[in-house]
């Protein structure tokens, strides 16, 4: 029969700590891969529920203004105005920011259509389109406008 | 003679790995299926957003057809009962006239169980001000009856 003397075990105690690092730090570095998989999805997952909340935001105000940029302005004062488009930047929290710390921008482009309020709705990722949606609503003329009596 | 406890034990760092381990692997897992889910139900209500505001600008664009069209024929008729004779002539599988109401309507499915609903009043304009179309609906109807199951199953014994 063996016999296990201090020295032996104190052997056996740090293989088996060894062995136990090594395969926790296999597990680790799956696990890791995991949680960076999760955050990624859920870092996807709000910028949809932004770019959903940035679209509805157009479609409202098109069912119930003339659709002009003057009025979406006035609604939501923090944009840029560019010739006819709104631009709205965002940082990586979503939170508004300048253009140059800004991570993700929002165009809103007016129609000039005197028959059809629309916005072309656009949403860039570090200067790459990743979202565009057009939101039409029809305007109706006047007796006066279609035939001009 | 008392026994001395040496923390130099045998199955200690095993029983440590084990338990850290389990922990990571389930909080990892948990973590990565309530993000899959999160993405899913953002993705979803993504398409459906995208999915409305399409059937929002294919009824614009009919909306303009059917005004066109009341256009075109309040100035080719004479009086009123001939406009609104007229207006149902643009009737077809899509566009359905309502002769006593004057308004025509039309839905536009735009998933398996949504479409829009919209119903235009017409009108034939007395004066220079007044137009020809009006929106009476614009909203979203479910085409699919939802029917929950409702029974309970009982042992109903041998």
């Amino acid at each position: 029969m063996r016999i296990f003397t201090p020295r032996s075990r104190t052997t056996l105690f740090f293989t088996e700590l060894l062995l136990s690092l090594l395969f926790f730090s296999l597990s680790a570095c799956v696990c890791i891969q995991i949680f960076s998989t999760a955050e990624t999805k859920r870092k996807e997952a709000r910028e949809w529920n932004h770019i959903q909340e940035a679209e509805v935001i157009a479609g409202e105000f098109l069912s119930g203004s003339f659709g002009t940029a003057v009025e979406f302005l006035e609604l939501y004062p923090s944009g840029e105005k560019n010739e006819n488009s709104l631009l709205y930047y965002y940082d990586l929290n979503w939170k508004e920011t300048d253009p140059a710390s800004a991570s993700y921008c929002m165009r809103y482009d007016f129609s000039q259509n005197i028959r059809c309020k629309t916005i072309v709705f656009s949403c860039y990722r570090k200067e790459t389109l990743f979202y565009q949606q057009k939101i039409s609503f029809p305007i109706f003329r006047t007796r006066k406008e279609a035939i001009g009596t | 003679m008392r026994k001395k406890i040496s923390f130099v034990t045998l199955g200690i760092p095993s029983l440590f790995f084990i338990f850290s381990v389990l922990c990571m692997v389930i909080f990892s897992l948990l973590s990565f299926r309530t993000s899959q889910s999160d993405l899913a139900m953002s993705t979803q209500t993504m398409e459906q957003t995208t999915q409305y505001y399409q059937a929002c600008q294919k009824a614009a664009d009919l909306c303009l057809k059917i005004e066109d069209f009341s256009i075109d024929i309040y100035q080719n008729t004479e009086d009123k009962n001939a406009y609104y004779q007229q207006m149902a002539f643009l009737s077809d599988t899509v566009l359905f006239w309502n002769e006593t109401a004057k308004q025509y309507s039309f839905e536009i499915p735009y998933s398996d169980t949504q479409a829009l609903s919209v119903i235009l009043n017409i009108f034939y304009p007395l004066t220079e001000e007044d137009s020809f179309l009006e929106i009476d609906t614009w909203k979203t109807i479910f085409t699919r009856n939802w029917t929950p199951d409702t029974n309970l199953h009982l042992f109903q014994g041998e």
